[in-house]
């Protein structure tokens, strides 16, 4: 087993996945040639050549529909969308097209196809390159929506994410793409999409996030547990949808106390989902009123301010303390 | 720099001076028969509008010898990619009638589409241009297998105004992916005229842009039609080349059943157009070169009125739609939230 990062591992996902299947094609913006802006399809150009590896127009749409048109006649594609903020863009390829086909046709045709897209803050990117829209995505019925935190993860998940008959949006949270390295087994497995993972087990609060924040959320956690002797669970929710609600719920009627962390804006995040599933299933079960740390309500700040409007550590250690004290 | 006019059959129904028709007695009427049950399609559907049987229905009235002329080229594994006002041509790629009536009633079993049909037809676009991208992804999927099949996509001038037309032509130019991109240019975007979406003369002369091959064909003549995608198909199935063809048609009824025309067209246009009825071209042209008489046309109209009624008289007698059937192909396995909201609905009902 070698130590990857989780651009490298979602990089040996696709050319191993590639190597076997050859209906399973890339194509986006400077990914074959260029490896992408964030180099995770390095090499695939050269290996499996431009007919699977294909370097299209600067076109959202057309990336989008066609990679719909693609999968309806059998191939694989993994689109890839250079940063999230620009599929809006292309945005109704997918909640129109993509997600209803198989419905309109009644399962004559078929949209197996994944879009792959860096996602999140915290890079100091220009404008519209840090958002988190996954709930747009969540919202609209006959689409799945991963989200990987660690390379381990991103791995398994693509594998099954390629797999998978329909469609499904792969977010890649750019700040993880390096951060750090775990060992990755170098064969091929699939994590099941659907099931969240308990990553730290505890008695007392639940903590869910996805993405980013699964850089951080662990010191953070260790730190308030050594400073109160509360044990707090931690969930890395993994697949947004469809969403893990019995995991989630075996948590939190177990502790009572739930903060759910994610980098989407508040108001109607899939944070919201998340609490209001609880309440109608753990109800009598709740020692506080569950919380949110989020991203505010704003469009996505300036990179100077980036950290401070982000959930971060400090926002989540004060939050953990008033739940448990509460 | 409006682009030549491609017509092979004049509003008189005489040959244009210089064209020649290879096409048989027996493969005129073919075509002039898919027309009359386009027509007597469109003019059932209507009426049962009216009734209240269908929901708000786009009629295709007066598009008929655009739809069937480029449709009937298909071959088997071809691709369709219809819009709306494109019921006809699905009919005539092997969508049953019923089924297209099932569609219209808003039932769930809509556009259910046999299992051995001869073309793939997609059901048709809502949303504009949205299945143009669409036919250019599946063009390729079967340029990389080196399959010849080709993607008919149909669209109207209205859909020329926005991205996805572009994108899509654009990529499939670059990419040189077997599609013809046929624009039936009615002249009318519900109250919106062709010269309010675009400032060139033909929609044709956009295909320069792209670096594409364009034709300009009278989309009323049925041969034209026909004989222009034939011939462009039939290339294209080893060249890959894709193409843009401008049939120029009318629109001939309201946008849909909810629109009133008047309030934006005036009566002396549509007149004007209705001389130029692609059936009664198709029908003079038969009577004058192929002996066609009045009594076998009412025959005809009669023959292609049963086979109609009759499809109607199965999709009403299907029972009724039920709500548990929407939780179904919404993915391929059913996802632990859709199996209680349907036993939800089961129990409720």
């Amino acid at each position: 087993m070698a130590e990857l990062t989780m651009a490298q591992a979602i990089n040996q996902a696709l050319m191993q996945t590639m190597a076997q299947d050859d209906t399973v094609i890339l194509l986006g913006e400077d990914i074959g040639r260029n490896g992408g802006v964030f180099r995770v399809t390095k090499d695939l150009f050269e290996q499996f050549g431009e007919d699977r590896v294909v370097d299209t127009p600067l076109s959202e749409s057309a990336i989008l529909g066609s990679a719909v048109g693609l999968a309806m006649n059998g191939l694989h594609p993994v689109a890839e969308i250079q940063f999230l903020g620009f599929i809006c863009s292309g945005f109704h390829q997918i909640i129109t097209q993509a997600a209803r086909l198989r419905s309109r046709s009644l399962g004559h045709f078929t949209v197996p196809l994944v879009i792959r897209a860096p996602y999140g803050g915290g890079i100091g990117a220009p404008e519209l390159h840090s958002d988190s829209l996954e709930t747009f995505f969540v919202h609209s019925p006959g689409l799945k929506v991963v989200v990987p935190s660690r390379p381990f993860d991103a791995k398994g998940l693509l594998f099954s994410a390629i797999a998978d008959p329909d469609p499904v949006i792969f977010l890649e949270p750019m700040p993880l793409y390096r951060a750090f390295r775990e060992e990755v087994p170098s064969e091929v497995y699939f994590e099941p999409l659907g099931k969240a993972r308990v990553v730290h087990e505890g008695m007392n609060l639940t903590v869910i996030y996805w993405g980013s924040p699964g850089a951080w959320i662990i010191p953070t956690v260790l730190s308030v547990e050594k400073a109160t002797g509360s044990t707090i669970e931690v969930i890395d929710v993994r697949t947004l949808s469809p969403l893990d609600e019995e995991t989630i719920i075996a948590s939190v009627t177990k502790t009572g106390r739930v903060l759910v962390v994610h980098e989407a804006v508040r108001t109607a995040g899939v944070g919201a989902e998340i609490i209001s599933r609880i309440m109608a299933e753990a109800f009598y079960r709740m020692e506080a009123p569950p919380m949110r740390v989020c991203g505010y309500d704003t469009p996505y700040p300036v990179a100077q301010l980036e950290r401070e409007w982000l959930p971060n550590s400090a926002r989540v250690e004060r939050t953990l303390r008033m739940l448990l004290e509460y | 720099m409006a682009k030549d006019w491609i017509q092979y059959v004049n509003k008189e129904g005489e040959l244009t001076e210089g064209k020649e028709i290879a096409l048989e007695r027996t493969e005129c009427l073919a075509l002039y028969e898919l027309m009359v049950t386009c027509r007597v399609f469109e003019h059932k559907a209507t009426v049962l509008q009216r009734q209240g049987f269908l929901g708000t229905y786009a009629s295709g009235l007066g598009q008929e010898a655009a739809q069937v002329g480029s449709a009937s080229v298909l071959q088997k594994n071809d691709w369709l990619f219809p819009y709306g006002r494109d019921l006809g041509a699905a009919i005539v790629a092997g969508i049953p009638i019923d089924s297209v009536f099932l569609w219209l009633m808003g039932h769930q079993e809509r556009w259910l589409t046999p299992s051995d049909i001869h073309v793939h037809v997609v059901p048709p676009a809502v949303e504009v241009a949205s299945q143009i991208p669409h036919a250019v992804g599946v063009a390729w999927s079967t340029k990389l297998r080196r399959e010849p099949q080709i993607s008919l996509c149909y669209f109207g001038d209205g859909a020329t105004s926005k991205g996805d037309f572009h994108e899509a032509v654009n990529m499939a130019a670059v990419f040189q992916v077997p599609v013809v991109f046929f624009c039936e240019n009615n002249q009318w975007a519900i109250s919106t005229p062709f010269a309010r979406q675009t400032a060139v003369e033909s929609i044709a002369d956009k295909a320069s842009a792209y670096g594409l091959p364009s034709f300009r064909i009278d989309g009323n003549d049925v041969l034209a039609v026909y004989q222009t995608v034939k011939d462009v198909t039939e290339k294209m199935r080893e060249t890959y080349q894709p193409v843009l063809i401008e049939a120029v048609t009318y629109r001939l009824d309201a946008h849909t059943t909810a629109d009133d025309p008047r309030r934006y067209r005036t009566d002396d246009e549509v007149d004007r157009w209705r001389q130029l009825d692609p059936l009664i071209r198709a029908k003079s042209y038969l009577i004058r070169y192929h002996q066609w008489s009045e009594s076998e046309d009412d025959a005809l109209i009669n023959k292609i009125r049963k086979r109609v009624d009759d499809a109607w008289q199965r999709a009403n007698d299907k029972p009724p739609s039920r709500l548990a059937s929407v939780f179904h192909h919404v993915f391929y396995s059913q996802t632990t939230d859709l199996k209680q909201q349907e036993s939800e609905v089961q129990q409720d009902g």
